[in-house]
């Protein structure tokens, strides 16, 4: 009985937790003359208040339709998105894997003032940074570049910190008797300590993707050329006119980030759950 | 599991691979591909073209008198005629008939005329009758009124007397009876006065006969110019009758001379009746009348003959000017003769016989005559009433009825009132007569309309005269007319056997004076042609002869139809024959203008010129290019080119000048090499 109480509690929190998903894809399918009718209240300040419907009263493939095919600035869009993504993940795996295993598990002097410096520069938002990162990618000529996007992310310290977690928790014996067996370092790196801590390398690649997929504050701040832009500024302008584009565009932009959750689902709760755990 | 979500996400992507291809295809299928051109420096050049038909410059019309046959045509249209070649002839016998006609209408016409002039001076002569007779009653009048006048005067001064005498007597003696004594002196002042009348009478017939014989003395004599300019019989007579000079002519004169004159003639000085006794005058200076009981003749002593015609004016120069009713002119007779009569005959003109000319004057002087007649009766009256009244009293005398001296002066004095009561009516009848004859002579001399009935019969005769000279010319030239000039017949408005018409006969067009090319353009192409301007004048026919380096020699109006214009171009001798179709153009090179642009690349919306220029923009899909509108303010333009103010568009511009599809501001074009 109480668990069923609980149940019920925790479907309706899934429930509102779901609702603006269920909102996106059924706004996706009106068209726009009910789109109009609906928001209208918000986005045209005709009086009265919004109201919506699971189902779309007509519903029409219209906005799909307009959006895959009469809207190439999508594509382009889309397309730095992901090659935004692609970069900043592939260089995070190149430079964030071995900085986490160095931290983890090789004593030097400064190991931990080091760390403490990442978790500080890991807390440290975004604005903090602008102006210094403004000022190292205007005197790198990065500025107006996806480089200039890539190469700060590719150095980030909040997947290093979610896989330091993993690289430690593996057991020391392990890598004891590795060396003992005549592995050397990159051999325990590479045979020991990358498949032990494959949950955090996915985990941290899942949520880095999550918050590069959605970049806005830097693709704002540093590129001017509009064809460099990614998926997220899209919809710089969303009024009614375009309300059908932008929920067909909106329901675009969340599918890869699905895939990546269902490809990445059991390593993300261990990373969710390892960044929880202090030291 | 994980294998099938890779490998969907790997279908996602390629979808949206292939969405990215297809979007982008479509894309470039709706963009409008355009042709760019920058604006250039240029001239805008303005070429007015037209066509028409080559002309002779100078024509000549030939005409003849109207009405006349034609018997035969000599020429064609478009006919070359040298001077004097004969080109029609008209019919002679049809012709001689009119000239014959022509002519009888002129006599019948002064036929005309003259009857009219002769009704014209009989009229005048009838007008000069009248006013004659108008001036001789005004004269009767005047005669009468005075002679009424004088008389009344007359009677009251002797009741006057009657009561001074009475006065005078005071008591009345016995055995002398002062009353007896007056009516007794009344009847012997009735007596004379009777017999001078009498007198009177003989010799105003002696006065008549006079003239008469003078008359017919002048009328031998062959005097009748002079006498016709003595137009107005005379009587003046002056004496002890107390009469009034009367002076016709003078009355006559009055007539013409003012109404005024007449108006006035007669004035009763009603304040001095006893001393100054009657007036009868209109003479402005009242104190030199002739007073009746002065016992003097009124008697004009002034110098001046008769003089009829002088038109001046004879004032009396005397203390004792005579009693005439005139202001301004008194023509007296010379003479202070106790009695005088002139007479003389009046109508003037012509000749007339001995026993009518006497006839005529007695006739005239008949009422003179008769007035005499009168008066001698009236006279008789009086003194037989005076001798009633004399033996009346000595009768009641007898009877030893007492008439107190109180009841006697009481008796005169009624008679003194009521003769002067008859003295002022006497005068206001004389002048009401007087007035009513003024007035007729007015009416008689009164301004005839004017007549120019002569004037207008000799303006047509000369208009006749005209036309019977131009037929007898045409008659001497055999009914032939010939070319005036050398020249090329254009129009023939005659047809044989027809009459010929009232205006042109033929138009002939002068072949020494060239020709000229005249076509009609547009009224709004006016400001791009203009005298002076050179022109290109091109034959439509198989030669194609071109003329070059023409000029427009006038640019007009035309006259039927005001929205085109007639422009002329004088050719060079010998060059295109007149009736040939050409074709003119006339180019006009403008300024040179810094922004110049095809005409296709300038619209137009409500009177607003604009162009589209082309504008890069940066858009996600990289840099575009995109169509910006421009309003901009034309110089000039023509067919081809369009000249717009700088300013609005930069040199380096690009303007869009030719698009496969619909644009409009904000459009992506792209752009294509010509």
């Amino acid at each position: 009985m109480k668990n069923k109480l609980l149940l019920l509690l925790l479907i309706l929190l899934a429930a509102i937790c779901c609702y603006p998903v269920i909102f996106l894809l059924t706004g996706a399918l009106m068209d726009s003359a009910e789109l109009k009718e609906r928001l209208g209240p918000v986005l045209a300040g005709s009086g009265g208040f919004v109201g919506w419907a699971l189902l779309p009263q007509y519903p029409t493939m219209q906005n799909y339709v307009e959006l895959l095919l009469d809207t190439p600035e999508f594509f382009v869009m889309f397309w730095n998105s992901v090659k935004l993504t692609a970069g900043v993940l592939a260089g995070q795996l190149l430079i964030g894997v071995p900085a986490a295993w160095g931290l983890a598990r090789f004593e030097f002097p400064f190991r931990k003032p080091l760390y403490t410096l990442y978790i500080i520069l890991m807390m440290m938002p975004f604005q903090v940074r602008m102006l210094s990162d403004y000022l190292v990618l205007d005197a790198l000529k990065l500025l107006d570049s996806h480089p200039g996007i890539i190469l700060p992310a590719v150095f980030s310290t909040f997947p290093v910190f979610i896989m330091y977690r993993f690289f430690r928790g593996i057991p020391e014996a392990i890598i004891e008797s590795a060396k003992l067996d005549g592995a050397g370092s990159l051999h325990v790196f590479w045979f020991i300590g990358l498949p032990l801590g494959a949950g955090g390398i996915v985990s941290a690649l899942v949520l880095n993707f999550l918050e590069y997929w959605n970049l806005i504050e830097q693709p704002l701040t540093f590129l001017k050329d509009k064809t460099l832009w990614p998926l997220s500024l899209f919809l710089p302008d969303v009024g009614l006119e375009k309300a059908g584009i932008a929920f067909v565009s909106s329901v675009v932009t969340l599918v890869p980030a699905v895939f990546v959750f269902l490809l990445g689902q059991d390593y993300l709760e261990q990373g969710i759950a390892a960044s929880a755990v202090k030291e | 599991m994980k294998k099938r979500v890779v490998g969907a996400f790997a279908g996602f992507l390629a979808a949206m691979l292939l969405f990215t291809f297809l979007s982008r295809a479509a894309d470039s299928l709706s963009i409008a591909r355009v042709t760019v051109r920058k604006a250039e420096r240029g001239k805008i050049n303005h070429t007015v073209t037209g066509t028409g038909t080559v002309m002779q410059n100078r024509e000549q019309a030939v005409s003849t008198l109207a009405g006349q046959t034609v018997k035969s045509i000599y020429v064609e249209e478009g006919q070359q005629v040298k001077k004097g070649d004969l080109l029609f002839e008209v019919d002679l016998i049809s012709l001689k008939e009119q000239i014959l006609k022509q002519k009888q209408e002129m006599k019948k016409a002064d036929l005309q005329s003259q009857d009219k002039a002769s009704s014209r001076a009989a009229q005048a002569q009838r007008n000069a009758i009248s006013q004659g007779r108008a001036a001789e009653d005004y004269g009767v009048a005047a005669s009468k009124g005075n002679t009424a006048v004088s008389r009344a005067a007359a009677e009251l001064q002797k009741a006057k007397k009657k009561l001074k005498a009475l006065e005078n007597s005071g008591e009345i003696p016995a055995g002398n009876d002062p009353v007896e004594e007056v009516l007794r002196q009344t009847c012997e002042d009735k007596k004379k006065e009777y017999e001078e009348a009498v007198e009177y009478k003989k010799e105003l017939e002696d006065a008549i006969d006079k003239e008469v014989s003078r008359a017919l003395a002048d009328l031998s004599k062959g005097q009748e110019t002079a006498r016709l300019m003595a137009a107005e019989p005379e009587i003046h007579f002056s004496g002890e009758t107390n009469f009034a000079d009367i002076d016709l002519q003078a009355a006559e004169n009055a007539g013409s001379a003012g109404v005024p004159d007449i108006a006035a003639p007669i004035v009763s000085d009603a304040e001095g009746p006893v001393t100054q006794g009657t007036e009868v005058s209109v003479v402005p200076d009242t104190e030199e009348m002739t007073t009746p009981d002065t016992g003097q003749p009124v008697t004009p002593d002034t110098d001046q003959p008769v003089t009829q015609d002088t038109g001046a004016a004879a004032t009396p120069d005397t203390d004792e000017g005579p009693v005439t009713p005139d202001t301004g002119r008194t023509d007296t007779s010379g003479t202070d003769d106790d009695s005088e009569q002139i007479i003389d005959g009046e109508m003037g003109g012509q000749t007339q016989d001995p026993w009518l000319l006497e006839q005529r004057i007695r006739q005239e002087n008949q009422y003179l005559l008769d007035e005499a007649q009168v008066q001698i009766h009236i006279k008789e009256q009086e003194k037989a009433d005076a001798d009633a009244a004399l033996v009346s009293y000595q009768q009641e005398k007898a009877a030893g009825e007492q008439t107190s001296v109180e009841e006697m002066r009481a008796q005169i004095k009624e008679e003194i009132a009521a003769k002067q009561q008859a003295y002022e009516d006497a005068v206001t009848a004389a002048n009401d007569s007087l007035r009513s004859a003024g007035r007729a002579v007015e009416d008689a001399n009164a301004l005839q309309g004017t007549d120019s009935t002569g004037e207008i019969d000799a303006i047509t005769r000369e208009q006749e005269e005209l036309v019977l000279e131009k037929l007898e010319t045409l008659l001497e030239a055999d009914g032939k007319v010939t070319a005036p000039i050398d020249a090329t017949i254009t129009k023939i408005n005659l047809m044989t056997g027809e009459k010929t018409p009232d205006g042109t006969a033929m138009l002939l067009s002068d072949t020494a004076a060239g020709n000229k090319l005249v076509v009609q353009v547009d009224e709004n192409q006016e400001k791009y042609i203009a005298k002076g301007d050179d022109a290109t004048v091109k034959a439509n026919n198989k030669k194609a002869e071109t003329l070059e380096n023409l000029t427009v020699d006038s640019v007009r109006t035309n006259e039927e139809n005001a929205e085109i214009l007639d422009v002329t171009v004088q050719l060079p001798a010998n060059s295109l024959e007149a009736g040939t179709s050409a074709t003119l153009e006339s180019t006009r090179t403008s300024e040179t203008y810094d922004r110049c642009i095809p005409i296709q690349a300038l619209y137009e919306d409500n009177g607003k010129y604009y162009v589209y220029v082309l504008s890069e923009s940066s858009t996600v899909l990289g840099t575009e290019l995109t169509v910006t509108r421009l309003d901009v303010t034309v110089l000039d333009k023509n067919e081809t080119s369009a000249a717009l103010q700088p300013g609005a568009l930069s040199s380096d511009q690009q303007v869009i000048v030719s698009s496969d599809k619909a644009i409009s501001a904000g459009s992506r074009v792209r752009l294509i090499e010509e």
